[in-house]
């Protein structure tokens, strides 16, 4: 090649390529570790009492425990906290140990789906699902979740980013806009490249575990979750709480939910997947979105109502294609809810489950949600509106 | 595109893949365009429209123009009116651009604080990444070709590419035209040694940037946000915590950029030196941030007259450039204070010394707990700083210093009713200490020790595997939010 000519391999004249040992070391380490996080058993690591391990706990300890789940409740920690299955077999005048509560800290729709694929067999048996849906379940920011990057398919991981829209604030530039929205771009390609990591590499999920996870096998003392007499799985264990929280705790909470609020496709397509399988199994399903507190509903509605609204708008029209009823309700009274039933901006307190089970029961005897048998599954109360109130 | 990133590296993978296939004036083109790129990508985001890698060409080609005029004139005063030209073309952008609304709004509220009625008025012009970087870089090249000591560049276009070659673009090191030049114009060599040592240097980056400094400005961020509902430790506790975030955040950028040039054959100067083992405020700043406190030396401190005019003009001198040395980093009260801090301890350690040369404490039981004592001292000193750098307002800061001098407690406070209060988990203070304990004992240690920053790389076999798994694994498990860009992005 003539010294004129654009190509050459000149720079490497001085090159001498060796066998990277180092690199190949690191490498192997790095791979080892992989390779024995993955092998060890999901009872180990990570432990069951951690937010990745409860999902496992709950198959463990939880699930065995009902035989015969009649009704089937899946959601996040307000969940949790709001539906007492006690109560409510009572109020539906189901035998003890109907009502399977598996709602999870932080629970999405990604947990639930899962849960219902995982357990299908036993699951497949119950008469009503009962889905409850938070707001930030659906945006790409919170939605994905804690076990959402340890057990995703590559397919979503791979799709993740693409386009999802913001919704646009009320007299907010064209510019301001399409600069919000390169910025929401810039972060679901950032979310994405994480994810596909997180897909790689197991470690990234469970490795800061292993501590904990070691100390309590070799006898250490690890937090317990309980299954309490009501069998329910409660987090907030108040019996009443504060009658006012100062607005400035709320407005974070509001910023963290609705700052770069968008409706993720692969988010809600989660629910439609639980949907279409409890259908195909005959279950019936309820959409539920739980109240807030007032003082926070007011706070969300000041600073993020229309992000509010969409979502709504988005849960209303799941339920309208699958044909499933409907119900949000915006604030507590609805429900016969008042301040000191929450123990904070909207997990319930003890008596405010209470309150909301019996309501909930009642809403399911009146509009006849739950099938009185096997065979009535599939028609009791197919076509009812969504509520929204 | 920031280092932080997987499209930069992507981008850089790409670069070097054609790079190494390219004859050297090709190579030069190629990573002009390169750069070009790679700094237009953030000029399109930023809504410019490229007109930013504009006014970066604009700036390189009026100082080159300079140089050639300067270079082909034998008068003196001629040449004297080419580089003054320079300067104030030079300077005129970097005023305009990054001091001229701080001026603005100074002198509005003086004239308002008089009781004159002065409209709201500023410009509100986008700073231009790297403005400060760039235009010094280009400044130093015209003033070393008035001072004679390099001719200029024979070609424009390897002008071009030492002013915007983009591992040091946006924020440096602000690399001297007679140190780096030489190597643009000649052809480069690959080695297997700069492949290693590059690689290395990028991890160490990385590394410290997403491990530490991205780990810890969540947890100090809203302390300092609302430093009026924190106790005295929970202050000091985040002091620390942002003394360690910037030299992670900004020595992480330098090694990344280090490594980058290393890989495509060139050899970017060090920019820091572990300043934190500093003994004194002196060797401080000849560890930290090297390539801003020599750019100083050389054509502030010594045109002003160094040290050759007596004590008093010594002083002066130290303390004036040190005050712009701050400045230099933003157009705010805050960086002039930081900056005349560092000024007074200067001076006071210069006064200290009297004509006396800093010398190495003599071998004895006492030199370690000396040096031990003389490098917490000077740290704290250095601490104390960082909060008029960090702080948004001269007040903001005042009241993060008043906090940790009442040496209140979070009892006190509940107890006065003082409003909210905000206290460290402690968790985070673990996580923190981890974390600090890390970049201590496993990266800078051993380069202070051994003066060498690839000095894990001559380590034995298992040694070295062993380290670098520890931070490959650290830094491939880290779950972080988004990509945080680099705090010195903004001067």
């Amino acid at each position: 090649m003539s010294r004129s000519s654009i190509f050459s391999f000149e720079s490497y004249t001085a090159f001498r390529p060796r066998v990277p040992w180092t690199l190949l070391g690191v490498l192997g380490l790095v791979a080892l570790m992989e390779l024995g996080l993955r092998s060890l058993s999901e009872d180990f690591i990570p432990p069951l009492h951690s937010r990745m391990g409860i999902f496992r706990w709950f198959e463990r300890e939880v699930i065995p425990a009902f035989e015969r789940p009649q009704v089937l409740v899946m959601g996040s920690s307000r969940a949790a906290d709001g539906v007492t299955p006690r109560f409510l077999d009572e109020a539906l005048g189901l035998p003890e140990g109907s009502t399977l509560n598996l709602a999870l800290q932080g629970g999405t729709g990604f947990d639930a789906l899962r849960f219902y694929q995982r357990n299908r067999e036993r699951f497949r048996k119950a008469r009503l699902l009962l889905i409850n849906v938070d707001e930030w379940q659906f945006t790409s920011r919170m939605g994905p979740g804690y076990r959402y990057g340890a057990c995703a398919p590559w397919g979503e991981r791979w799709h993740f980013a693409e386009r999802v829209e913001l919704i646009r604030r009320k007299g907010e530039s064209d510019g301001a806009w399409a600069a919000r929205c390169r910025d929401h771009a810039e972060r679901l390609e950032q979310q994405r490249n994480r994810l596909l990591l997180d897909g790689a590499f197991y470690a990234r999920s469970v490795l800061h575990y292993l501590p904990k996870s070691l100390s309590i096998w070799m006898g250490g003392k690890a937090r317990i979750r309980v299954l309490d007499e009501n069998a329910q799985v409660r987090l907030a264990g108040l019996e009443v709480g504060p009658a006012e929280i100062p607005t400035s705790v709320f407005e974070k909470q509001v910023r963290d939910f609705y700052d770069g609020f968008d409706v993720h496709p692969l988010m809600v397509g989660h629910l439609e997947q639980l949907i279409g399988l409890a259908k195909a199994d005959d279950l019936r399903v309820l959409l539920l979105q739980m109240p807030n507190r007032r003082a926070y509903q007011q706070e969300v509605d000041r600073l993020a109502g229309m992000e509010y609204d969409r979502q709504s708008e988005v849960i209303c029209a799941l339920g309208r294609r699958h044909d499933v009823p409907v119900f949000c309700f915006r604030y507590p009274e609805a429900c016969g809810l008042e301040e000191r039933d929450f123990a904070d901006y909207g997990h319930m307190a003890v008596r405010g489950s209470r309150k909301f089970t019996a309501f909930l029961g009642k809403l399911i005897r009146e509009k006849q949600l739950l099938p009185a048998d096997a065979d009535d599954k599939r028609s009791a109360g197919a076509s009812l509106p969504a509520v929204r109130k | 595109m920031l280092f932080n990133s997987f499209v930069f590296w992507g981008f850089f993978v790409i670069v070097l893949g054609l790079y190494g296939l390219l004859a050297h004036r090709w190579q030069n083109l190629f990573l002009l365009i390169a750069s070009l790129f790679f700094y237009g990508w953030w000029d399109v985001r930023a809504g410019c429209e490229g007109r930013f890698i504009g006014l970066m060409l604009l700036v390189a080609f009026v100082n080159h123009g300079v140089a050639l005029r300067i270079a082909a004139c034998g008068d003196e005063s001629v040449r004297k009116r080419w580089v003054a030209l320079g300067l104030v073309f030079s300077l005129g952008v970097l005023g305009l651009f990054k001091y001229f609304d701080f001026f603005l709004v100074s002198f509005q509220s003086a004239f308002r604080s008089l009781g004159w009625d002065v409209p709201p008025w500023k410009l509100n012009l986008v700073l231009p990444l790297g403005i400060s970087f760039y235009t010094f870089q280009a400044l130093s090249y015209s003033i070393d070709v008035y001072r004679g000591r390099m001719a200029p560049a024979k070609r424009v276009l390897d002008f071009l590419l030492f002013v915007t070659l983009f591992p040091q673009l946006v924020a440096g090191p602000i690399e001297r035209a007679s140190h780096l030049l030489p190597q643009v114009e000649r052809p480069r060599r690959m080695t297997w040694n700069g492949w290693s040592c590059g690689a290395w240097l990028c991890l160490l980056g990385l590394f410290k940037k997403i491990v530490v400094a991205d780990t810890l400005a969540p947890l100090i961020e809203p302390i300092f946000r609302q430093p009026e509902a924190c106790s005295s430790w929970t202050l000091l506790w985040a002091l620390y915590g942002f003394s360690f975030q910037i030299y992670a955040d900004f020595s992480g950028y330098s090694d990344i950029a280090r490594g980058l040039a290393s890989i495509l054959g060139f050899d970017l100067m060090e920019n820091f030196n572990q300043p934190y083992f500093s003994t004194n405020i002196t060797e401080f700043w000849r560890r930290w941030h090297i390539s801003l406190s020599t750019w100083l030396r050389d054509y502030l401190y010594i045109p002003l007259g160094g040290n050759r005019h007596g004590t008093g003009k010594t002083c002066w001198n130290l303390f004036l450039t040190m005050l712009l040395g701050g400045w230099w980093h933003g157009a705010n009260w805050t960086f002039i204070v930081w900056g005349g801090l560092h000024g007074f301890y200067l001076v006071v350690h210069k006064l200290m010394l009297g004509g006396r040369k800093p010398v190495a404490p003599v071998a004895s039981r006492w030199r370690l707990p000396a040096s031990l004592l003389k490098g917490a001292a000077t740290f704290h000193l250095v601490a104390l700083t960082w909060i008029f750098f960090r702080a948004e307002t001269l007040a903001a800061a005042w009241t993060y210093l008043a906090g940790i001098v009442s040496l209140r407690t979070e009892q006190c406070m509940v107890r006065a009713k003082a409003g909210p209060v905000w206290e460290m988990d402690a968790d985070n203070v673990q996580s923190a200490a981890w974390l600090i304990a890390a970049l201590w004992l496993l990266i800078d240690l051993p380069q202070y020790l051994s003066k060498d920053h690839v000095a894990h790389l001559r380590w034995t076999y298992p040694a070295k595997v062993a380290v670098l798994a520890t931070l490959a694994i650290w830094l491939l498990t880290i779950r972080g939010g988004e990509n945080v860009p680099f705090i010195y992005f903004q001067f």
